[in-house]
């Protein structure tokens, strides 16, 4: 073997030194190792180490289930306590054993207790209870144990799992009559109309804004007046619109003015979060595209619905006399509560209804 | 002068013994920390010949404006020589509170007499190492050159000289070598404009430093040479060859919270089996190192004893820096395929590396030089381009 720069036939004087002793050229790690082959000479080797016998069977572990609140592992004498429905002796969670047999009865139990305190009416927004009002205790920290209580349909259980056990809390101010959510460091999230809420500051609620709690959605229902709830059917993402302020402007495009996202937007994307064939469907709709505009002169109520210029037209069924292709804003029609109008655009739907 | 830290390691600190040995070594000298800059002399030494008439005469007096009226601290001072075919102190020492009268161009250009002119200047000079002297040399021709023993000896003074070669005329080579020779650096300026930014540059490393121009002795034992001794990673050849006896190396100017590098080759004839083979001693004000190799007969110890990383690094720099100054692709090449491999280990060596790179990158000869100068490496071997 020779040296690459001078040619000098390499030799164990060259591999002791790690530099050619011709041209005082370097060697790298590749080339004396070449050189260790090529020379016969064995490369580096620890001294072997022999395992020490192993005289008995290593001790098993006992068999274990974990409390799915503190993760505390449960063995043997509490092992067959929680097993047999009793709570966890370290976070006092309710066995998962009990729950499955008897569930309805606690809930019931609880639901009245929930009611006596001070409660905000909140609208749910997903699930199979969409639409139906619950009342979510305030200015107390907020759970998975809670919301448990609250929604005990099974279809919950699954989204309440990424609720942490102390979550939000929701602020209330009386002289205002204003709501404020505070997030307690969660693990996944609390969002406002798809922004996330970072504590310690609590980040004001008004009607009309979506309250995600991770992957659970609600409003806040307006028990004074009616609403409008707009629902995305193919993912099933539920919006509620007050009718307070009048006239109610909508907008189904993906961006809204500031080329901020919509906030329903927003909301789909953390609702989606890991439904990647959703999402693409939303994509698409254009950033700016169907407008609406609702009005409620006296006892009726009406609708404009007006188009982005060049944009595909969404199809309307539910309503007469209005062509969705303009982009004229003056078109109106009436529309009643509890009727349903479609808007469809592609693999996207939206259900409009109007609730008192 | 409080003490710098010196350390000198070869690549492998084992030798076959009985037996003549070749390798490499590198001597590091780090500043004490929370050391203090110095005060800054700035020499100005310019050329005012026929060609720099108008605009480069313009741009010139711009420059030290600038540099008297924004840059200057309180403690620092500034001189002024200018030459054409004879040479004269234009401004002697003066300080922010001074001023400069404007210069008047016309004549040719010899590099000889200004720099006889720098030295009696430098001679008459109260430098008692308490002040760091940088002189800047600016010329856009190929004068009559000085001779290279005068110019080596501006660092006796305390002073380094920094060359700028305005290159629609100079020659960027030339003034690289006066550069090394009087241990500074060379900076290149394409056209008068670049001119500012190179005093800016040169006047902020000024601002920098922490010992000015130090001796280095070096005690070579009986029966050793030291060769191609680089300063790294800027690739200034400081000597070829030191045989035994005691030699003195003037350095540049150390730089705050740097790391200086010099590269060396030793051969030694017949390294001793008892113990420790002595075989330099390296010394610089108080500080002291000795640098040796411990001769062994055991071929699996020498085998498998591991090669210090950091002296690898060096020496492959000062390879790659000196062959980027002499123009030569393939061993710049060479040195940075061996340098990128050396990388899997030695993360500094990364770093270095990608800076090397970009000097080869440059387009012109004189851009690649003022890049190499501006190379440092910090007190971890972190190598870094110094700002302007």
């Amino acid at each position: 073997m020779e040296c690459q720069d001078c040619n000098k036939l390499l030799d164990k004087s060259d591999l002791a030194a790690g530099i050619c002793q011709g041209c005082t050229e370097l060697l790298d790690n590749t080339q004396l190792q070449d050189l260790r082959q090529h020379l016969n000479i064995e490369g580096y080797k620890p001294p072997e180490i022999t395992p020490p016998k192993r005289e008995e069977a290593p001790i098993g572990l006992p068999e274990s289930e974990e409390c799915p609140s503190c993760n505390a592992d449960l063995m043997e004498s509490q092992l067959k306590d929680w097993r047999n429905g009793m709570e966890c002796p370290w976070c006092q969670e309710p066995s998962i054993h009990i729950r499955q047999s008897s569930q309805p009865a606690i809930s019931d139990e609880v639901g009245l207790e929930v009611i006596e305190q001070n409660t905000i009416p909140f609208l749910i927004n997903n699930g199979p209870k969409v639409g139906t009002v619950i009342h979510i205790p305030h200015d107390k920290e907020l759970g998975r144990n809670d919301f448990r209580k609250l929604l005990n349909e099974p279809e919950y259980l699954e989204l309440i799992k990424h609720i942490s056990s102390e979550h939000l809390i929701l602020h209330y101010d009386e002289s205002t009559n204003s709501v404020s959510i505070e997030d307690l460091g969660s693990t996944n999230g609390t969002y406002i109309d798809g922004s996330k809420v970072v504590g310690p500051i609590a980040k004001d609620l008004n009607y009309g804004h979506v309250l995600n709690i991770y992957n659970l959605s609600f409003c806040l229902a307006s028990l004074d007046s009616r609403t409008l709830q707009v629902r995305h059917m193919p993912s099933n993402i539920v919006l509620h619109y007050p009718i307070t302020t009048l006239p109610l402007n909508l907008h189904f495009g993906r961006q809204d003015e500031q080329s901020g996202r919509e906030p329903w937007y927003r909301m789909a994307q953390v609702q989606l979060d890991n439904d990647i064939e959703s999402l693409e469907r939303l994509e698409t709709i254009s950033r700016r595209h169907l407008f609406m505009e609702i009005e409620c002169p006296l006892e009726e109520i009406s609708l404009k619905i007006w188009h982005e210029q060049n944009k595909e037209p969404w199809t309307i069924e539910g309503l007469k006399d209005i062509d969705s292709t303009t982009h004229q804003k003056p078109q109106s029609s009436m529309i009643l509560e509890h009727e349903e109008i479609l808007l469809k655009h592609g693999s996207n739907e939206f259900c409009l209804t109007i609730k008192q | 002068m409080s003490k710098p830290s010196l350390s000198a390691s070869l690549i492998k600190d084992i030798a076959l013994c009985d037996s003549p040995l070749k390798t490499k070594g590198a001597l590091t000298i780090i500043a004490e920390e929370h050391q203090e800059t110095l005060p800054l002399d700035l020499l100005l030494v310019l050329d005012v010949s026929g060609s720099m008439a108008g605009t480069g005469i313009s741009v010139v007096t711009e420059s030290m404006v600038h540099i008297l009226n924004d840059l200057m601290r309180a403690e620092d001072r500034i001189a002024v020589i200018t030459f054409n075919s004879s040479a004269n102190v234009h401004t002697t020492w003066t300080n922010v509170s001074g001023t400069i009268t404007p210069l008047k161009a016309g004549g040719g250009t010899n590099f000889g007499s200004a720099i006889n002119q720098v030295l009696s200047f430098l001679g008459g000079n109260d430098n008692d190492g308490q002040r760091a002297g940088v002189a800047l040399f600016l010329s856009d021709g190929q004068g009559q050159p000085a001779k290279d023993e005068n110019v080596s000896s501006i660092p006796d003074f305390g002073f380094t000289m920094h060359t700028i070669g305005v290159t629609a005329g100079a020659n960027p080579t030339h003034l690289e070598q006066m550069a090394e020779l009087a241990r500074g650096h060379y900076y290149h300026a394409p056209g008068f404009e670049d001119v500012k930014r190179a005093f800016q540059s040169i006047f902020n490393y000024g601002k920098t430093i922490v010992y000015a121009a130090p001796e280095l002795d070096v005690t070579v034992s009986e029966g050793v040479t030291l060769s191609n001794i680089i300063q790294t990673p800027q690739g200034l050849s400081l000597s070829s060859h030191l045989g035994p006896g005691v030699h003195s190396i003037s350095l540049s100017h150390l730089i705050k919270d740097t790391r200086m590098e010099i590269a060396f080759e030793v051969s030694i004839d017949k390294v001793s089996c008892e113990g420790q083979h002595m075989i330099a001693t390296f010394s610089l004000g108080e500080a002291t190192t000795q640098l040796s190799v411990r001769g062994t007969n055991d071929e699996t110890e020498l085998y498998n004893a591991p090669m210090n990383t950091d002296v690898t690094m060096i020496a492959h720099s000062a390879i790659a820096a000196t062959a980027i100054k002499k123009g030569d692709e393939q061993a710049v090449t060479r040195a940075i395929t061996k340098m990128e491999k050396l990388g899997t280990t030695n993360p500094n060596a990364n770093t270095r590396t990608k800076i090397i790179s970009q000097a080869t990158q440059a387009s012109t000869q004189g851009e690649r030089m003022e890049i190499l100068g501006k190379m440092q490496s910090d007190t971890s071997g972190k190598t870094k381009l110094r700002e302007d």
